[in-house]
């Protein structure tokens, strides 16, 4: 099977199964296989067309790092969001005393407030996705690859966050 | 979307938002069962708390606090009002479908009632361990629930 038409974006790409990539790595493996897949260089291939949006389909999940780990952790096996809901230990409580606080700053007009909510969300955002990495890159056992779970729906949560601040 | 007037009613007019305390406070109060949930595909986060009377086992108060959307706080806020006066066995048959039913709750908020359902049973169980009250017999609605839930 050509690899362009893979339910696997690392192997659509040619890239390695990693967290650990680059956006300008990513973005050139998609650009080299586009052009090998563009129909004026297939020589009439009439699955260019699929490969070509398989290629651009790749390019969409690998680019951000976020699609990046959920493609990753279905590769290893690893639970879906809605096998396992579970949060790490304390996020919520951290969560809804945020959410308290940040409600007081927009109630309040309080632009300077807000904008450092905003900063806290995008490092604790980094927080979460430098976990994520760091456990890819160590055993690929179960209890790990729930761990990646539970990081990438704080993660999810952060994002969602991050989206409703005003 | 297009909300029902009941929905709208909860949403402009919460009924027993609050705490019973400080967040420390209501770690330690043992007539005070807390139950924290949240879904992170909607960035939602509820906190439902009951107060119950220790010796005949009935909540006697309830509240609530809900960030999240229209239906997340409805369905909390309705929580509330169901729970006052309840038994904590009666509380705990509180069903999601109950709640998309009051509040005609569309399909896709349905996960919204189920929030505030496993809220219920967060609380009720916070509240048992506290006092050190075994979880919900076998065969109860709160043993059937997914553990991870």
């Amino acid at each position: 099977m050509n690899p362009a038409v893979t339910a696997n974006p690392f192997q659509t790409l040619g890239v390695p199964e990693s967290m650990d990539l680059s956006t300008e790595q990513v973005e050139s493996a998609a650009l080299a296989m586009s052009v090998r897949f563009h129909p004026d260089a297939a020589g009439g291939d009439t699955n260019s067309e699929a490969m070509l949006a398989g290629v651009n389909h790749a390019l969409g999940v690998l680019r951000n790092p976020e699609t990046r780990a959920i493609a990753l952790l279905e590769l290893r096996g690893g639970p879906s969001a809605s096998q396992d809901r579970t949060l790490p230990d304390g996020f919520l409580a951290d969560m809804m005393e945020a959410r308290e606080r940040i409600e007081e700053s927009v109630n309040a007009d309080n632009r300077a407030e807000i904008e450092r909510w905003k900063a806290w969300a995008r490092a604790r955002r980094a927080v979460h996705e430098g976990r994520v990495a760091e456990l890819f890159r160590a055993s690929g056992d179960a209890g790990s690859l729930r761990c990646i779970r539970h990081e990438l729906n704080a993660w999810r949560y952060i994002e969602r966050l991050i989206e409703q601040l005003p | 979307m297009a909300y029902g007037p009941k929905i709208i009613d909860h949403y402009e007019n919460p009924r027993n938002v609050g705490s019973f305390g400080t967040q420390s406070e209501i770690k330690t109060r043992k007539d005070v069962g807390v139950g924290l949930v949240g879904a992170p595909e909607c960035g939602d986060v509820m906190q439902l708390q009951i107060k119950v009377n220790d010796s005949t086992g009935v909540i006697e108060d309830a509240r609530f606090k809900c960030f999240g959307c229209g239906s997340a706080i409805a369905s909390s806020s309705l929580a509330t009002e169901w729970l006052k006066g309840k038994s904590l066995d009666d509380a705990e048959r509180i069903k999601n479908t109950q709640i998309v039913e009051e509040l005609s709750l569309p399909p896709v908020k349905i996960h919204c009632s189920v929030l505030a359902e496993d809220a219920i049973h967060a609380a009720i169980n916070d509240y048992r361990a506290k006092n050190g009250l075994s979880p919900a017999a076998p065969g109860s609605a709160a043993a059937s629930i997914a553990p991870s839930r």
